[in-house]
């Protein structure tokens, strides 16, 4: 079986018509975009019109690798899985490590395109070139672990399974799907969407092997990067203690989310970090993902008492989401809810998100205290917060409504609690406090997912360590950096940081290794792409890919929904900081406004609407290469 | 005068023994500096090490008041 090193052979499954046909894309899908997020953008732009029910047949869901998964390259192996969200009804991309992404390669693969509705539950088996669709009946109902145990039963060893939980079955909105028992596809609920399909999980099995161009060179690249790590401050911390370091960090510096982002900063927060977690033994090893040095994320053991067991992760969101953000400290709770989560498919951050509106509006008299049926819905009570996971993914009692996400349980209720629902879009906020950090305030409004981080990550902002102060230098020719709670030069910032992030998922690499940590630069990348893939391509050449990705994915929901606007939660916008040395900060409209002018100019958007433009498209090549990118100009 | 010293991330192992999870209550003469403090302790000096004090990032130099607690940590940050 031979894997071309730069066409794309995707398969094209239909479970209302059970087919599944191959597909050769031309390379000008790999010149224009890459591949993984970039291509499956212009899959789902061309493959389904405006409107589509994000739970109905035509929506589709993509799961697209990078071409440099499967190679030496240090974090490749990213999977980017990308749908209509049924949280926002918009654009959505989801991003998850593991090893699925390279057992798809290897199948000769290098995306899956999943349309129509199953009648009954199945599975796909996409066994090298051969892909078939079986009867998950004795699946569905299952959780992760449950499925995974009975797919092994099944398939023995060798194989990698993305499947979803009862989350996803029961189309819980913001259910995720998992390729791992802890690497999680999560936000936007494209669980839900594959729920909605009933389709349970993907196997996936790859014996080809994946050719590069130019061994010695790749390998000279390889080392290189790898010499790096030890010098980087930021990436030992990552395999130290994995992102639960964030947490002391946050806390002490009062920039971390406590109680629904009324509070900044929580004695005994620290227990919830990484120093606390490795001193105290919850930490027993770390767990890479295909090709990636970093390890990031870490296993954890709780020995005894009533949450007893391993986790997987958990990561800085899900500690702040579910443990400070519901005032919860308690180590051992979070990493039992975490484990829930991973087990019955619920992204974290939403889970804890639309738990810390509950207690908000319990509080506040809003929702009354009963709905919790014998739970006492109050701050810190972590027992209630593991027990709520469970009635979330299976809709039970108050679960039904919180499954709902935010957004739609605020509108139910109504009163004020639209103000305290923390999300745009329909998307609950990822646990960064935007008041305290406006690179990451702009690049929230302008993700096309909602308020989330997952799609710049402008760690640069904080100017903490050496990489990141020599990146701020180079972009924005400064020697005095501006502070993160200033708006001066975070457009710069964001536009750089969403290009490049949008070329490493293009690519199928972890954007720690790109941004955040800043241990394969641009010219790496480059070299990288000429000495695996032979393509010689330079920086402004990627950072107009990454461009061409991110006005993509923008025209994507212009068509969706004309009347998006680029925005943050109320809370952010309109409640200040009350203590610590940010006191008073806040992401006011004018501050926002004044990063959006800047940041629509340097994207050649219009800059009433934010919208892209017919000249700025065609510069681009959008048009003509997408199918249906015209109309969308023509519709107005 | 009495300050309290905070260390996260591996550095928590230069803390002298005492009650506490990562803080300890030392008794330092007026007029010391963060970096003085650190240095008192064995902590070495790393470039990247960033300091607080109330939540406020301070340099080395910064000369320590009554009562202040002295965070040292190294530069973590993003998530998942």
């Amino acid at each position: 079986m031979s894997i071309n090193r730069l066409k794309f052979k995707i398969a094209r499954i239909d479970l209302s018509k059970g087919s599944c046909e191959a597909e050769i894309r031309p390379q000008s899908d790999f010149d224009l975009y890459l591949g993984g997020r970039g291509l499956n953008a212009k899959l789902l732009f061309e493959g389904q019109p405006k409107g589509v029910d994000p739970f109905g047949p035509d929506n589709q869901i993509i799961f697209g690798t990078g071409k440099l998964v499967g190679t030496p390259v240090p974090t490749a192996g990213q999977l980017t899985i990308t749908s209509k969200s049924p949280a926002t009804d918009l654009y959505f991309k989801s991003n998850t490590g593991g090893a699925w992404a390279k057992g798809l390669r290897r199948a000769g693969w290098d995306a899956v395109v999943v349309s129509g509705k199953s009648e009954k539950p199945v599975y796909l088996v996409v066994d090298d070139e051969e892909i078939s669709i079986r009867d998950a009946s004795d699946l569905w109902g299952k959780t992760v672990r449950e499925t995974a145990a009975a797919m092994a039963e099944i398939f023995g060893s060798g194989w990698d399974f993305a499947t979803i939980g009862p989350a996803g079955e029961n189309l819980v909105r913001f259910a995720c799907i998992m390729t791992s028992l802890y690497h999680a596809a999560g936000r936007g609920g494209i669980g839900a969407v594959m729920g909605a399909k009933r389709l349970k999980s993907i196997a996936v099995r790859g014996s080809g092997k994946i050719q590069v161009a130019d061994h010695e060179a790749l390998q000279s690249e390889v080392l290189s990067v790898l010499s790096t790590i030890d010098k980087s401050v930021k990436a030992k911390l990552y395999v130290n203690y994995g992102t639960a370091a964030t947490i002391e960090m946050a806390n002490e510096s009062y920039a971390l989310p406590v109680m629904n982002f009324r509070r900044n900063r929580i004695d005994g927060g620290h227990r919830l970090g990484g120093t606390y977690l490795v001193e105290k033994g919850y930490m027993v090893n770390g767990a890479a993902c295909s090709a990636c040095p970093l390890a990031c994320h870490k296993f954890h053991q709780v020995k005894e008492g009533q949450y007893k067991g391993f986790s997987g992760g958990p990561e800085y969101e899900t500690l702040a989401a579910l443990g400070v953000g519901c005032g919860v400290t308690n180590p051992e709770a979070v990493l039992k809810g975490n484990e829930l989560c991973n087990d019955l498919g619920i992204d974290t951050i939403s889970a804890g998100g639309v738990i810390q509106w509950l207690f908000e509006s319990v509080e506040k008299g809003i929702v009354p205290a009963d709905i919790g049926e014998g739970l006492s819905l109050n701050w810190g009570d972590d027992e209630t917060v593991v027990e709520l996971l469970k009635r979330i993914a299976y809709r039970q009692g108050v679960g039904e409504l919180l499954a709902e996400g935010t957004k739609r349980i605020a509108e139910k209720f109504g009163g004020d609690s639209w103000k305290w629902a923390v999300q745009a879009q329909g998307l609950e906020q990822s646990c960064v406090d935007t008041r305290v950090a406006k690179a990451y305030a702009l690049a929230f409004a302008v993700n096309p997912r909602g308020p989330d981080h997952l799609h710049a990550q402008p760690m640069v902002e904080f100017a903490a360590f050496p990489e990141a102060v020599a990146l701020f230098k180079m972009l924005l020719g400064k020697e005095e950096l501006p502070p993160a709670t200033s708006i001066e030069g975070k457009p710069e910032l964001v536009r750089w940081h969403e290009d490049i992030f949008a070329v490493t998922d293009s690519l199928g690499i972890c954007s720690f290794a790109t941004t955040s940590s800043y241990i394969i630069s641009v010219a790496s990348l480059c070299r990288f792409i000429e000495s695996a893939l032979g393509m010689k391509l330079t920086e402004r050449t990627l950072r107009t890919i990454g461009q061409r990705t991110i006005v993509l994915e923008r025209m994507f929901n212009v068509r969706e929904n004309p009347s998006r606007r680029d925005t943050l939660p109320w809370r952010l916008m309109n409640d200040p900081i009350t203590e610590g040395p940010n006191k008073g900060q806040v992401n006011s409209e004018a501050e926002l406004k004044e990063m959006l002018d800047r940041y629509y100019r340097l994207q050649g958007y219009d800059p009433k609407t934010g919208r892209p433009t017919r000249e700025g498209l065609t510069s681009l090549g959008l048009i003509p290469d997408v199918k249906g990118m015209e109309a969308v100009l023509e519709d107005g | 005068m009495y300050i309290e010293i905070r260390l996260y991330h591996g550095l928590d192992r230069y803390l002298p023994k005492g009650e506490g999870e990562y803080g300890r209550r030392l008794d330092v003469p007026p007029e010391t500096t963060a970096g003085q403090v650190l240095a008192s302790l064995g902590v070495p000096v790393h470039k990247a090490m960033v300091l607080f004090i109330g939540g406020r990032v301070v340099g080395r130099n910064y000369v320590l008041k009554s009562g202040d607690v002295l965070t040292a940590m190294l530069p973590a940050g993003g998530g998942v």
